[in-house]
Parts: structure tokens; C-alpha cells; sequence
């Protein structure tokens, strides 16, 4: 099964990748285009930032997929973004490059937000976001987190795979 | 008495470990490792490095049924001994000889 990612030009200087089990891994903000609420012409771009007003005008105009930073569960946005079927991209880099007590309070908001999305049937996807070559994940790893946040392993299989392949083709 | 099912786990380090290094290498992925599961769920996973292959890839065997758990638990550790570590984890299996394929 082929499996897909996506990270920071900086994360991907040799082949880790690669001996990691991806068949791809797409730059974010390169080959990737990310934009920011309330920014135009979005369309097939990832659009990342806090949930609000902004971020639900931009889910309006169709962008590939929507990236909430701050974990929360924004029901207006998240009905925009089921109408239009965009894809809930959630970035695991919070999660990965926190420790202690702030990772602990980042796996509850973010698993709180990804059963919320799985439960009305909105496609969510994981990604590492990774900004160096430490905080990058295998599959297998991605599955697991997925599985920590609410997943169950045929629906993170098929998003770390299908879903994460939309992303970067 | 039913012998307890393992799984061996082959983990790739981004820090290359070198041979001398070794057993202080094991000492401190343990105590990240306690660090990460606790205590109660460290002693039902139970693992153990059983193989060093390479300067960079070891073998860790763990309890099937905490197998899950230690692999969120190699993700989240990112620093060992004040330096910053990627473990990743890239092939699993039930017996040593399949994961060393």
C-alpha cells in the first residue's frame, strides 16, 4: 500500500523518507501551495489557520483541504467544510514537537476534534508537518497516532494512503 | 501455562549509535521509554532491545498486547540524553526472523 506525507522542505534532506516506507512525501508551501484565511484565489491550496470567521469564508471557496492550528471544533466550519467536501487535514507537528502537559492537553483537543469530524463523516487525514528530520514519522507511526486520536486502523490506513495521496498529487 | 506473545519491532535511529556507546544508548531509551508509558504500562510492555544491526537500526521486542503503546511511545520520544533523536519504526512482526528480512 502506497503511503503519502507531508512535511517542511527543511525535514527532507537525504532519503529517510524513503527507507521510512513513503512513496511520496509532498513540501509543504512548495510543492504543496498553502494559504492563509482570507486570502484569494485558495482553490486546490491547503489552507491553514485558526478556526473562525476567516477560515470558514475560506473552506467557501473549495480549497483541497482546511488545517485548524489551534485544535478547535468550529461546527460552522466544519459543516462548510462536509457541504463542499474538503478534506480535514489534521498536522500532528503539535503533537510530536511538544512534551509533557502541552502535549498531553494536544492529543486531547485534537482527538476531541478528529472523533467530532470522523463521527459526521467530514474526510480527515493525518499529517506529520514534520519541520525537521526528527519530528518525520513512518506510516506504521502515523497509523498508531491516528489510532490514539480516535481512528480505527482501516480508516487511518486509508487516510495516511488515498486521502494523503489528494494532498500531494 | 500459555508463553506471553512478543512482537519485535525493527527501529531506525536518525543519531547513529556507535558500538562503545551501546549500553548507555539501551539505559537511556528505557528510562524515555518509562518516561513516555509509566510505570504499570512499561512493565506489560517490556521492552527490550535484542539486537543492534547496524550503527543506526536496532530490534526492540515488546509485549503484543502493549504493542501499540510502545510505538507511540518510540514517536514521542524526541530527545535522549539532551540530544534530539528521531526513532522510527519500520517493519514489526512476530518473530525475529521476519522483521530481519
Amino acid at each position: 500500500m502506497p503511503f503519502y506525507d507531508l512535511a517542511h522542505q527543511t525535514a527532507l534532506h537525504g532519503h529517510l523518507w524513503k527507507q521510512l516506507g513513503f512513496t511520496k512525501i509532498g513540501i509543504a508551501g512548495s510543492g504543496v501551495k498553502l494559504s492563509l484565511p482570507g486570502s484569494k484565489g485558495i482553490e486546490g491550496s491547503i489552507c491553514v489557520g485558526i478556526a473562525g470567521e476567516a477560515l470558514n469564508a475560506s473552506a467557501k471557496q473549495s480549497p483541497k483541504a482546511v488545517m485548524i492550528t489551534d485544535s478547535r471544533i468550529d461546527r460552522r466550519l466544519l459543516d462548510t467544510l462536509k457541504a463542499k467536501n474538503v478534506i480535514l487535514c489534521i498536522s500532528l507537528d503539535k503533537i510530536l514537537g511538544s512534551a509533557g502537559l502541552r502535549r498531553s492537553s494536544a492529543i486531547y483537543l485534537t482527538s476531541k476534534l478528529v472523533q467530532y469530524a470522523i463521527k459526521r463523516g467530514i474526510k480527515t487525514t493525518f499529517v506529520s508537518f514534520a519541520g525537521s528530520e526528527e519530528m518525520l514519522c513512518s506510516p506504521v507511526q502515523l497509523i498508531e497516532i491516528a489510532k490514539l486520536l480516535g481512528a480505527d486502523e482501516q480508516y487511518a490506513r486509508k487516510a495516511i494512503s488515498e486521502t494523503n495521496f489528494e494532498l500531494v498529487a | 501455562m500459555m508463553r506471553d506473545k512478543k512482537r519485535y519491532i525493527n527501529v531506525l535511529s536518525s543519531r547513529a549509535v556507535l558500538e562503545q556507546e551501546r549500553k548507555r544508548f539501551e539505559v537511556e531509551l528505557y528510562s524515555a521509554m518509562l518516561n513516555q508509558l509509566g510505570e504499570a504500562e512499561y512493565f506489560r510492555a517490556n521492552p527490550k532491545i535484542i539486537k543492534f544491526s547496524g550503527r543506526d537500526k536496532f530490534i526492540l521486542k515488546v509485549m503484543h498486547e502493549r504493542y501499540s503503546q510502545s510505538i507511540v511511545a518510540l514517536t514521542f520520544i524526541k530527545s535522549m540524553g539532551s540530544k534530539p533523536i528521531g526513532l522510527y519504526t519500520t517493519k514489526s512482526s512476530g518473530t525475529i526472523k521476519a522483521v530481519q528480512k
